[in-house]
């Protein structure tokens, strides 16, 4: 209660003293700006677990419910400290966030300071999101996007479904950035960064949690720590419009799939489980290409693919066919019939092998697919109105039958 | 007397060109403060400056760019100069504004508040018609109206 309190006058006296943004200021004000977006969602989903498989389980539940929510706020703090240094700081709500029902969740996905060598090249040192493909950069600007609720890998409504670390880097500590033109309206933009393992490797208790008493005794470790000494190492290159109307990028990070604890199936059937596998190696590419025609139709995609190095988990005759790999692809069309109407449709699947090897036709490796229509209005230049259906479920599958639908109107505003 | 009566014109010039008024502007003046070492920049040049990719002057200033609110004519005039349209160039800003790359450009009705930005802030960029450009300005690429 006393931190809210304290949280609340913190952004009462950034607003008070902050003076209004189209008047003058001083170049090396803090800036302060967000936006926000209202959602209600009217949610189906049914799925069905059958026993296939040696599974002894037998389940089917239908779930119905409707719900308002302040799917997300976000308040951007940018303060430039001289001409070449900027700090930047991004402070989330998201799910109606409350530290008294309890609901969503309060967090600062980025807080980062910039400096510029040249307007080429950059560094930025702190929590931020890396350049990996087009819309991890992005992937909680929801006024960004045409849709309310976004791809399957990156929608808070889905999170729950799978780790979405396990296709792409959620965040880096270090990053360095440079563009070298190469004609009048292109250039090209690459960027290499640093940063922790997964966050599976963190610590969640002040306890290093490996299973050694006497040693856990003796070494204490904070909470958010990373147990582990490898890093995560990912760039990207892409060429582009400066205009936006073209972008095409490769993208790559190498580091350690946490695989030292049991894990569950993304659809969590019951009894399967696979076995411990130590830190596995892992290469995760992405590709992504975006472009616009003659501002009218929009065209947005990209494919992500996580590679396992299988070699010592193979060693084992009973892991022999053990595969982690995974695959996400994602498109996006949308059409504008004026500047402010606009219709979209799209698709995303990921397919994740991990649990092939433990159970034939598992739901995983089938994948889960979701598709989307919708469209829009900007009522004004910073404000628009969005309406969507999004259906997921999971690919052909013996053992699983999910679907679910959500039909969602919202309001999302810049401010 | 001789700024009393500079003030006096440079205000009934201002006031007898609005931007949001219906009319074509004959040329078009880019400027900056004179406090800024800057030399004249080329189409391609302001085009990185306006989608952000140039972000310091020459002498290492950083660059604020202004520009106007709503649908004034100069400034579908400027991006129609650019190559490109407003609600183009709007949707880069948001991008740059949302992953922290700028400053919010800064957005003005009149005229009158881009020329006090530019003259107040050493490193704002703004535009004009060419008629009425100040004492105290670097203009550095003039637009004929083709």
């Amino acid at each position: 209660m006393k931190n809210s309190a304290c949280f609340c006058i913190l952004i009462l006296a950034l607003f008070l003293g902050s003076p209004n943004p189209s008047i003058a200021q001083e170049s090396n004000d803090l800036n302060i700006y967000g936006f926000t977006q209202v959602l209600y969602t009217h949610r189906m989903t049914d799925y069905t677990i059958s026993g296939g498989a040696g599974l002894d389980y037998d389940y089917s539940q239908s779930f119905r419910s409707t719900s308002f929510s302040l799917h997300q706020v976000n308040l951007f703090f940018q303060k430039p400290i001289n001409d070449r240094t900027t700090f930047f700081l991004n402070l989330e709500a998201s799910g109606s966030y409350s530290s008294r029902t309890p609901s969503g969740y309060l967090e600062i996905p980025e807080g980062w300071i910039s400096y510029r060598f040249s307007d080429a090249l950059e560094v930025k040192a702190g929590l931020l999101l890396p350049k990996f493909n087009n819309l991890t950069e992005i992937k909680n600007r929801l006024p960004l996007f045409p849709y309310l609720i976004r791809p399957i890998l990156y929608e808070s409504l889905i999170a729950s479904v799978f780790k979405s670390e396990d296709f792409r880097p959620d965040k880096a500590y270090l990053q360095l950035t440079y563009f070298k033109p190469i004609s009048a309206n292109y250039i090209i933009e690459g960027a290499i960064y640093l940063g922790n393992s997964e966050d599976s490797f963190l610590a969640r208790e002040e306890t290093t949690d490996i299973n050694d008493l006497e040693l856990e005794e003796r070494t204490k470790v904070y909470l958010g720590e990373d147990l582990n000494t490898a890093m995560l190492i990912g760039g990207r290159v892409g060429i582009e419009n400066v205009l936006n109307t073209f972008k095409f990028g490769i993208s790559g990070t190498f580091d350690k799939d946490n695989k030292n604890r049991i894990e569950y199936s993304v659809f969590s059937l019951p009894e399967l489980q696979t076995p411990i596998l130590g830190e596995v190696p892992r290469y995760r590419i992405g590709l992504d290409l975006s472009f616009t025609i003659n501002d009218k139709i929009a065209f947005e995609s990209e494919l992500l693919s996580a590679f396992h190095n299988h070699r010592q988990i193979h060693e084992n005759p009973a892991y022999k066919y053990a595969d982690l790999n995974k695959f996400y692809q994602y498109l996006n069309i949308t059409y504008n019939f004026t500047s402010q109407y606009y219709a979209f449709g799209g698709y995303s699947i990921s397919k994740d092998n991990t649990y092939e090897f433990v159970l034939n036709d598992s739901p995983d490796a089938a994948g889960l697919l979701g598709y989307t229509v919708g469209g829009g209005w900007k009522v004004f230049e910073n404000t628009a109105i969005k309406a969507q259906v999004f259906h997921g479920r999971s690919g052909q599958n013996k053992n699983l039958d999910y679907k679910v639908t959500f039909f969602a109107l919202g309001l999302s505003t810049v401010f | 007397m001789i700024s009393g009566l500079n003030t006096f014109t440079l205000l009934l010039s201002l006031s007898l060109v609005q931007p949001n008024e219906a009319q074509q502007i004959d040329s078009i003046a880019v400027i900056i403060s004179n406090k800024v070492e800057q030399a004249p920049i080329s189409r391609e040049v302001l085009l990185n400056i306006y989608t952000l990719r140039i972000q310091n002057w020459d002498d290492g200033t950083r660059i604020r760019v202004s520009d106007y609110k709503g649908d004034a004519d100069i400034r579908n005039q400027f991006y129609s100069y650019l190559g490109t349209k407003v609600k183009t160039v709007q949707k880069i800003w948001l991008r740059a504004q949302f992953t922290g790359r700028i400053s919010p450009p800064r957005m003005f009705y009149e005229q009158k508040d881009i020329l006090n930005e530019v003259l107040e802030n050493p490193g704002t960029i703004g535009y004009i018609p060419f008629s009425a450009v100040p004492e105290g300005v670097h203009i550095l690429l003039i637009i004929n109206h083709e």
